[in-house]
């Protein structure tokens, strides 16, 4: 949902200084969906201090009649119109020497420059950035914000579009803004973006646009922003098949000793990483500070992938994305059973994971995984009984193998 | 690539949004207002539209009356009826109408078929342009000054309408409402959203028409002129009759009915330095040849006319001698401005210096009679300019007039000045009076024709109504012998009778006499009941005029003292009547006649202007600087100690007002725009010292804690609830900023 908050830059600003889009910095308190993260640094003419030179007042002077860097005008087809009748005008009112053909041609030029410079108001003290949540899942709907600030202190700002542009999908988003904003207001509008396929999402973000007053000229100021995402592959609902690990792990066990299973056998503090769901809520609520469970489970073996992206093994494309998905899947899935110890493939080492963030960098790994050739390597890894094998399921299906078994298909 | 603009984020099905609907439906009217505004300048056209531009006005106003007639109509009609407009226009083009009658005709059509049916964003453009052609076109041809009110009136509404439709245009919802007035409701079309929904937008439009009329002015006086050698005559309409009196022929009624008309027909742009008569005489023509009761051009007069085309002339291009026209400024500019309609002769004074033309125009002229005009009547206003000295002349030079009364044959000119063609009984009585009037003392033509005057003045009072008795004898004849009153027609032709009976030539010549000045603009208003007739004597080798009418002025009319000479001046038009008349002249003198000589005059003047004003500030601040030295420089005692500090204190108060006033300032600005929380002057103020804050370098610890502190009350003053501020916050945050700087 959209909101409209009075700006305060200075608290906001130095909170998000220095971010790009490869970090993942959550604003917390806004929003509930994904992740808030900032996409790119300020663009627009209110991204950069005003130079208060000894001739600033001679440069915004200029700025009204010469076309600034990064600044296009092109007209639309009504300017066009108006241009071929100016000329006409222009053309009669000399053949003619009629006044009133000049009184007219006077009137239109003004308001082509009244155009201009209302234009030139429209987009002074103007600043965007992009926003977004994160992540982007092949399939699903994703989520980028255009963050628009009106630093002006009288007059609103109006009719500014963007333009959201997918070279990859040939395919054009126009993010508008659909309500004026009123001087020193800030507004997030925002696209719905649903990436196609796994991998790199390249999107670039259009400098700010708009056909403000009277839609003679198209203008748009600042440069375009590219943006890249990872995109993780889909979330599936695998089918975990009926495996003796399964049963144990997943689904619980019965023991005749106490303290053993998945019982609380300690309270920690929180350590960056560590999923919500294992919040000791009472005693977080009466220590003050975040506290999480310890269990018994967590001191079991859990289980390690093992990532083969060996051509001959996935012959075709569709039975590779499939492993893709259905790795993704399961790793969020053990994560969340707090049973996903690691990873690692014919040439990557053991990778741990411990934390949420390394889940992300799973699936990171994950969206830029591709089939390849193998190189020839002397050394084999070590495939021990608690790693995940995933081989081809049929014609486009995948599976993960433990210890032989069948654990999950896609 | 799929370029998405703007995609509906409603079904296409599915109803507007209320606001949307309202935008429709003012977008909607203003195009009928564009529409009406755009008919407005038909009114003054010469052009032959008056049942186009009434069918237009009459649908216009039926569909803005009831609105939901747009909507009732099936979309399959409206399509029709754009194929049926087309269709008129190649019929009115194959039955011989003008082309550019038949393209305003076309455009009336399209402007009404525009204003009433839906529109789409192409149509709304359509419109505008439409309607911009319609207003252009009735100001060219009628050169009408309801031009300047009607082109910014139109201006300011397309400003508008065209926001309306760019707003409409962003709203995505464009294309999802096709018969919007449908649903049209009067009762709830000021609700909720316009098109400038804010106090700011307004002020913002408001500035921006005042910045545009102000640049339009600058650009049309800056905007070269170029003298083209040919110019297009297509913006002259043509067609229309002379005004019965003006033109070849004159009955005796002709210019009394002229004269029941009050309105303006001629404005004169005098020269300042010029010498006005009392009573000056705008001639237009004369008739030579009289024939019961009605003058007229001879036949031979009218086969000698010449023709003569150009933009600008001299008296000796029409084979007119220089005459001796007094004393006065060579490159004095007498220019004039003749109403259409009027007649196709110009108003002269007599023989001119150079006469020049807006553009090449092409004349008929008659040397003989000294009178110029055009091959047309004008439909819209004529302007042309006379330079030299007075053009007031009271005689014409005719120098071979004498020798060619002698050869001319009978029925030709000059033989018809002295024509009398009456019968037997006529002419003995006017012998009669003749006999009666000459008796024993040896008078010149002119002393003649002014006794005679005296005569008729005597004998008949002067009356718009006469009566003339019955008879055998000419109508003119029988008037003199009843006595009866009567207008300036009849005492001219009388006065030419009894000249001719004499054999002395004598013509009847028509046009004005007298004129008001205009109390706003001193232009010289020539009016339609101005219009009078008098004699014009040949003696001595000139025409001479005669009036003998009674009401006009000077015991002969010839007018010879000037307004300065006989204490009186002018009789001037003040009042709001006067006030219109003005800025019609205004509209004349400084838009329609704008030309090269008139741009680079402005340029001087203004040059000059700046030149004195510069001089004038020089030595203003000369003057300040000197005396400030002198006050400086002399003794000091308590008196001057005491008016220094006074200074001193009365600046600083004004500063500390100004600053107050500044901030009720703000707090005004404040409310007027909402009173939003977030834009509380205090809150601003606090914003800008918390950026001041975020820029400071901060080096040892008592300093950051004493930040530390600054920041925390700032940020109170910034987002914190009021009820946490100090008792006077203004004066606790100027404190903390002040801290800040220090720090």
């Amino acid at each position: 949902m959209e909101t409209t908050v009075p700006a305060h830059p200075e608290a906001l600003s130095r909170s998000w200084q220095g971010s790009n889009q490869s970090a993942r910095q959550t604003v917390g308190d806004i929003g509930s969906g994904g992740d808030r993260v900032v996409f790119s640094e300020w663009e627009g003419p209110a991204s950069k201090p005003v130079d208060r030179g000894s001739r600033w007042l001679w440069k915004l002077f200029l700025g009204i009649f010469i076309p600034q860097e990064r600044q296009r005008f092109l007209p639309t087809a009504s300017g066009y119109v108006l241009i071929i009748l100016a000329v006409g005008l222009c053309a009669a009112a000399y053949n003619t020497g009629s006044n009133i053909l000049f009184l007219v041609l006077a009137l239109l030029l003004s308001l082509f420059i009244l155009s201009g410079v209302l234009s030139w108001m429209n987009f002074r003290s103007l600043r965007w950035r992009a926003e977004g949540e994160l992540p982007f899942r092949c399939g699903q709907r994703g989520t980028i914000r255009v963050r628009v600030d009106n630093r002006k202190r009288y007059l609103p700002t109006e009719e500014v579009f963007f333009s959201l542009q997918d070279k990859e999908q040939k395919h054009q988003e126009v993010i508008p803004l659909k309500v004026p904003l009123a001087a020193g207001e800030t507004v997030w509008e925002r696209s719905i973006v649903i990436p196609a396929k796994r991998g790199r999402m390249k999107v670039i973000l259009s400098g700010a646009q708009s056909k403000f007053p009277f839609g003679f000229m198209k203008k748009s100021i600042g440069r375009p922003i590219p943006l890249e995402f990872p995109v993780w592959p889909k979330r599936i609902s695998c089918r975990v098949q009926q495996h003796p690990w399964s049963q144990k792990h997943l689904h619980g066990e019965t023991s005749r000793h106490p303290g053993q299973g998945d019982d609380l056998i300690q309270i920690r503090r929180y350590e960056y990483g560590d999923p919500f769901h294992l919040v000791h809520w009472k005693a977080t609520a009466r220590t003050g500070r975040i506290m999480i469970r310890k269990m018994a489970g967590d001191e079991k073996e859990g289980l390690y992938f093992y990532l083969d992206t060996n051509k001959r093994l996935w012959r075709s494309e569709e039975s590779f994305e499939n492993f893709c998905r259905l790795a993704g899947s399961l790793a969020e899935k053990l994560f969340a059973a707090g049973q996903f110890r690691g990873y690692f493939g014919p040439t990557q080492s053991l990778a741990l994971i411990k934390k949420e963030e390394e889940v992300w960098h799973f699936l990171d790994l994950l969206s830029g995984l591709a089939r390849e050739t193998p190189r020839p390597s002397k050394e084999r890894p070590i495939i021990r009984k608690n790693t995940l094998q995933f081989e081809p399921y049929g014609e486009t299906g995948a599976q993960a193998i433990l210890a032989g078994q069948v654990f999950a298909t896609s | 690539m799929e370029k998405r603009e703007l995609k509906p984020s409603l079904p296409a099905k599915s109803s507007p949004p209320a606001e949307i609907l309202q935008l429709h439906w003012q977008l909607g009217v203003v195009g009928y207002l564009l529409g009406f505004i755009a008919f407005s300048g038909l009114f003054v056209t010469p052009l032959a539209i008056g049942p186009w531009f009434a069918f237009g006005l009459v649908v216009m106003v039926g569909f803005f009356l009831f609105p939901r007639w747009s909507g009732a109509i099936p979309a399959k009609v409206w399509r029709a009826a754009q194929i049926l407009v087309v269709a008129v226009f190649g019929l009115d083009l194959f039955l011989g109408g003008g082309i550019i009658e038949a393209l305003v005709r076309l455009n009336i059509l399209l402007v009404t078929y525009r204003v009433v049916s839906p529109r789409s964003r192409r149509d709304d453009w359509q419109l505008v342009l439409v309607g911009l052609f319609l207003i252009i076109i009735s100001g060219v041809f009628s050169v009408s000054a309801w031009f300047i009110p009607q082109a910014l009136l139109f201006t300011a509404t397309t400003m508008f309408f065209l926001r309306g439709v760019n707003r409409l245009d962003s709203m995505e919802y464009r294309q999802a409402v096709p018969q919007y007035w449908q649903e049209f409701r009067w009762s709830s079309f000021w609700e909720g959203t316009n098109f400038l929904a804010s106090r700011i937008q307004w002020a913002v439009g408001g500035l921006g028409f005042l910045f545009l009329v102000a640049l339009s002015a600058l650009i049309f006086v800056a905007i070269p002129r170029l003298d083209l050698d040919s110019r297009f005559e297509f913006l002259q309409v043509r067609g229309m009759q002379s005004l019965s009196g003006f033109d070849e022929e004159m009955g005796l009624q002709d210019i009394t009915n002229i004269l029941q008309d009050n309105t303006p027909a001629l404005r004169v742009d005098v020269p300042e330095d010029a010498s006005l008569p009392a009573v000056p005489y705008w001639r237009m023509l004369a008739f030579d040849q009289y024939e019961n009761g009605r003058f007229r051009l001879s036949r031979s007069v009218a086969e000698k006319q010449e023709s003569w085309r150009g933009r600008q002339a001299t008296s000796v291009d029409f084979d007119w001698e220089r005459a001796d026209i007094g004393p006065g400024n060579v490159n004095a500019r007498w220019t004039f401005f003749l109403e259409p309609g009027v007649s196709r002769y110009l108003p002269l004074g007599g023989p001119f210096g150079e006469l020049r033309l807006q553009e090449e125009q092409s004349f008929r002229h008659v040397p003989a009679l000294q009178i110029i005009g055009q091959p047309f009547v004008n439909g819209s206003v004529f302007i042309y300019q006379f330079r030299g000295k007075g053009v007031f002349a009271e005689r014409i030079p005719d120098p071979e007039l004498a020798l060619r009364l002698e050869t001319a044959e009978a029925g030709a000119y000059p033989q018809t000045t002295v024509e009398l063609p009456v019968n037997e009984a006529s002419r003995e009585y006017l012998q009669e009076v003749n006999a009666q009037l000459r008796g024993e003392e040896e008078l010149s033509a002119l002393g003649y024709a002014r006794r005679v005057s005296e005569y008729l003045q005597e004998r008949h009072g002067y009356s718009l109504q006469s009566q003339v008795p019955g008879g055998d004898k000419d109508i003119v004849v029988r008037w003199m012998e009843s006595g009866n009153p009567a207008h300036c027609e009849y005492f001219a032709a009388a006065l030419v009778l009894l000249l001719r009976e004499q054999g002395i030539p004598a013509r009847v010549a028509v046009g004005f006499a007298g004129g008001r000045r205009n109390a706003f603009e001193g232009h010289i208003t020539v009016r339609y009941s101005d219009a009078h007739a008098w004699v014009e004597v040949f003696d001595d080798g000139y025409w001479h005029r005669v009036d003998p009418t009674p009401s006009a002025e000077g015991e002969d009319g010839t007018g010879e003292e000037s307004a300065e000479e006989n204490g009186l001046g002018f009789l001037q038009d003040t009042g709001f009547g006067a006030f219109l008349d003005g800025m019609r002249m205004l509209w004349y003198r400084r838009i329609v006649s704008f030309d090269e000589a008139e741009q680079s005059d402005f340029f001087t003047r203004q040059r000059e202007r700046l030149e004195a004003l510069g001089e004038e500030i020089k030595a203003a601040a000369v003057g300040v600087r000197q005396a400030v030295m002198d006050w400086l420089r002399g003794p000091w005692d308590l008196r001057r100690g005491a008016t220094l500090l006074g200074l001193i204190l009365f600046l600083a108060l004004a500063i500390g007002v100004a600053r107050v006033l500044r901030w009720r300032w703000k707090f005004w600005w404040w409310r007027w725009r909402g009173g939003a929380a977030a834009r509380h002057p205090i809150r601003e103020k606090a914003s800008r010292g918390l950026r001041r804050l975020q820029h400071q370098r901060v080096s040892g610890p008592e300093r950051r804690d004493n930040l530390a502190e600054i920041e925390k009350a700032l940020l109170i003053f910034r987002y914190g609830p009021e009820a946490q501020w100090p008792d006077s916050p203004t004066k606790s945050l100027d404190q903390l900023l002040l801290k800040l700087k220090r720090n």
